[in-house]
């Protein structure tokens, strides 16, 4: 026994939010064919089958590329700060991959670590997760390696399998999913199959300690030079959340700004002597890899990655961290000398 | 001559949009002048009592040839509804050859500014002599009327508005 | 063409220690990627196929490449239009770089756009060539998409952008895979003052794709990587055709075709045209 939804009814759950005033993010397909995960205007932009994962992910929704903290204006010497926290109206997101909902637990832990980041909680505070489970999976998606899979349900308020004729298995999982979906369900006998997934593509805990002794291993250099020091990977990541504050003045005011950043960028850990401690594109690799397999989780007890496969996606030079772990698997850390000469790039 | 460094030019387009607008729309004209040329040209028709509009502000740079194209995006970033770029006459730029410079990369940016459907009609090149006090009130006047004729560049404004 | 001339080449160059590492792509079974092989042994992963997107040039001017010694570079003719730019702005001395060219028919699935209208297919100016291609004669679609987009009006264009802005998260993965953004601090980065917005609102996104089309007119080479390489699916494309296209109109120069004709930025001519100036 279990609850089905069709998908007209799914579609009318979503207009009815946006009468409301509420915000919907679902996935889109572009005229060019790419998916993109989006804010609707309506339902009828809604995509729900033929694509693996949108080219992007749905933390924009928590982690905004760009937001702003606060504003200010200056008198002579003194400055008033105005602080207009967001108040988001509820944000649904329909389509979400269990890829980028389990990111909301993961990245929860550091948002809420010292200290609580206010802007990402409310915005958190006003997320209903609708997951789409997944049909099917390339070669680039390895969840079942990082402990998810195609209908994990972590950091989603209800999960829907799709029943191949136009309708859904729904199953809430929170009483924020309960709250959604009351009424628009009807007890079938019908049920979809919990889909297997993706092969393991890598053994985790084994490589999670050679990464961790790997600091001068020559992976990095044999796969991270050709790492063009874009951001593709990082922005279009469901887990990356390092950000860079800006201030943007006007005159005597301005506003102070978060913006995504990358530490694959060249500037990323400049400091102000002009010592780059990562002066080149495989030690910034490294530490890639390393914050996401080893420091995350020796710190949070999960790694700060879900499987999407995404950074080789959207990466320029097919490089992504599935190949760098696979590579690193298979070269055993070698004390080679350091990557880095400490020159600046 | 105190050098114009980008930090005092980028001050001074965005400040230019904090006075008081007079009733009605009044266009806000941004105009980039080389010191040698254009600038005493507007000099001059201050000293003969040449009577212009003052929707212009005037941001003096060395030479057309300094002037990056930053400077005419932050024009219209900044409120801008028309921009003017005027130096010396070709042969007479005082570093001999800017304006030549700056009118090769002119004949490039505009094409682009096009396509991205930058509205063409709100750039206005000239070049003004010192000796062109007349010419410059002209230019001035000419601009803030059709300026006023094709109103506020509010797809511009939008554009800001809606980053702020 | 057989991927064996291709590495016994390069087997040979490092052997002879002509040159030190082949900048070529790589693959040990998946998809190609650019690959540095300093190993003569390890010459056999080099291939080519029409999955073989990058401009390799982009690693001529990166530092940590330059660092393991002279290179052999493998390039497509729409690459090796960068080598002459690159030699022009004195970012290599030909001579230092050994340019494989392979013949080439297109690349990607469907037939990338810029391949529609290509008349490069044997890439010129190479120290030699591996392989064979049809002889391309330039299809006239070079710039189809942008004339549909001038024929949109200067509103309906302006909008067509502001759009697009929306969707740009500044990851500089255009700028990135450009081999003529060499800049080691790029305009975007300097922040005294910040003249540039590093925001990826619409704002900033804008006066950022603005100057980088600017700061590669006359010097993009058409290679589209930049189109290939953007996340959120912006066409980028256009702005640097619609300068290339206003080149080739006023000065009929298309940057890197020749090595004897020289930049058209940084130059200037007395009869350069003045009509659009009062």
């Amino acid at each position: 026994m279990s609850d089905v939804m069709t998908r007209d009814v799914l579609l009318r759950l979503v207009d009815e939010w946006l009468e409301e005033g509420g915000v919907v993010a679902g996935p889109v397909r572009r005229d060019s064919g790419s998916v993109h995960f989006e804010t609707l205007e309506s339902s009828t932009q809604l995509v729900l089958d033929d694509f693996i994962h949108p080219a992007n992910t749905a933390k924009e929704y928590v982690l905004p590329k760009t937001e702003r903290l606060f504003r200010y204006r200056r008198h002579g010497n003194d400055v008033t700060l105005i602080d207009e926290p967001v108040e988001p109206a509820p944000i649904l997101l329909v389509g979400c991959r269990p890829c980028d909902a389990a990111a909301f637990p993961i990245l929860d832990k550091v948002m809420g670590w010292d200290y609580q980041d206010s802007q990402y909680y409310r915005r958190r505070a006003a997320l209903t997760v609708l997951t789409l489970a997944c049909t099917e999976w390339d070669e680039q998606c390895f969840c079942t390696s990082v402990g998810l899979g195609p209908a994990a349900d972590r950091g989603s308020d209800a999960l829907l399998l799709d029943l191949g004729d136009g309708s859904f298995d729904v199953r809430p999982l929170t009483d924020r999913g309960r709250a959604a979906l009351a009424g628009r369900t009807e007890a079938s006998d019908r049920s979809a199959p919990l889909p297997a997934g993706p092969p393991s593509q890598v053994d985790l805990a084994p490589l999670q300690e050679i990464l961790r002794d790997g600091f001068d291993s020559p992976v990095w250099a044999k796969e991270g030079l050709r790492c063009t020091g874009c951001g593709a990977c990082a922005f279009t990541c469901p887990t990356c959340h390092c950000f860079d504050i800006v201030d943007e003045t006007a005159g005597d005011g301005g506003c102070r700004l978060r913006n995504w950043d990358s530490c694959q960028f060249g500037m990323f850990t400049v400091h102000a002597s002009g010592h780059n401690p990562r002066p080149d594109q495989p030690s910034r690799q490294r530490q890639r890899l390393m914050h996401k397999f080893v420091i995350y989780p020796d710190k949070f007890d999960h790694v700060l990655c879900t499987g999407c496969g995404n950074c080789y996606r959207n990466c320029p030079v097919n490089l992504g961290v599935l190949n760098v772990l696979k590579a690193a698997a298979v070269r055993p850390s070698a004390a080679g000398g350091p990557v880095s000469r400490g020159e600046v790039t | 001559m105190r050098p114009i460094g980008e930090q005092q030019v980028v001050q001074e387009v965005e400040t230019s949009g904090d006075t008081e607008e007079p009733k009605g729309f009044e266009p806000r004209v941004i105009a980039y002048v080389c010191n040698w040329c254009t600038y005493l040209g507007a000099d001059l028709a201050g000293t003969n009592r040449l009577e212009y509009p003052s929707n212009v502000r005037i941001v003096r740079t060395p030479c057309t040839g300094r002037i990056d194209f930053n400077l005419v995006v932050k024009a219209f970033e900044a409120g801008a509804d028309s921009v003017i770029v005027s130096g010396c006459h070709p042969g007479d730029c005082h570093y001999t050859v800017g304006n030549y410079h700056a009118r090769r990369r002119w004949m490039m940016f505009r094409p682009l500014l096009e396509t991205l459907g930058i509205d063409l009609d709100r750039i206005h090149f000239a070049w003004v002599s010192a000796a062109e006090g007349k010419k410059w009130a002209r230019l001035v006047s000419e601009v803030t009327d059709q300026t006023r004729a094709l109103g506020p560049y509010k797809a511009y404004k939008d554009l800001v508005r809606g980053s702020r | 063409m057989t991927w064996q001339r291709l590495r016994d080449t390069c087997r040979s160059l490092l052997e002879a220690g002509t040159v030190d590492v082949v900048i070529g792509y790589g693959s040990t079974g998946g998809a190609p990627h650019p690959a540095f092989v300093t190993d003569p042994e390890a010459t056999d992963q080099l291939v080519f196929d029409d999955r073989c997107y990058q401009n390799l040039t982009l690693y001529l001017t990166r530092a940590d490449v330059r660092r393991l010694g002279r290179p052999a570079v493998v390039v497509k003719g729409c690459d090796a239009r960068a080598v002459v730019v690159l030699e022009q702005e004195a970012q290599l001395v030909r001579e230092d770089v050994h340019v494989i060219g392979v013949a080439c028919d297109g690349v990607g699935h469907p037939r990338a756009a810029k391949c529609r209208a290509c008349d490069v297919h044997v890439p010129p100016g190479c120290d030699e060539v591996v392989g064979e291609a049809a002889e391309g004669t330039e299809v006239d679609g070079r710039y189809a998409e942008l004339d549909e987009l001038m024929g949109l009006s200067v509103e309906e264009r302006f909008a067509y952008w502001a759009g697009e802005m929306e969707r740009c998260v500044r990851c500089y993965a255009c700028r990135q895979v450009c081999p003529l953004c060499y800049c080691p601090v790029c305009v975007m980065d300097k922040n005294r003052p910040q003249v540039i917005d590093a925001s990826p609102h619409a704002k900033g996104n804008l006066a950022f794709h603005i100057t980088r089309a600017f700061h590669l007119a006359g010097r993009c080479v058409g290679c589209d990587e930049c189109t290939r390489a953007c996340p959120a699916g912006i066409n980028v494309r256009l702005l640097n055709q619609s300068v290339a296209r206003a080149v080739e109109q006023q000065f009929d120069v298309r940057p890197g075709m020749d090595p004897a004709v020289g930049p058209v930025t940084g130059t200037y001519s007395l009869a350069d045209r003045e009509d659009f100036i009062r």
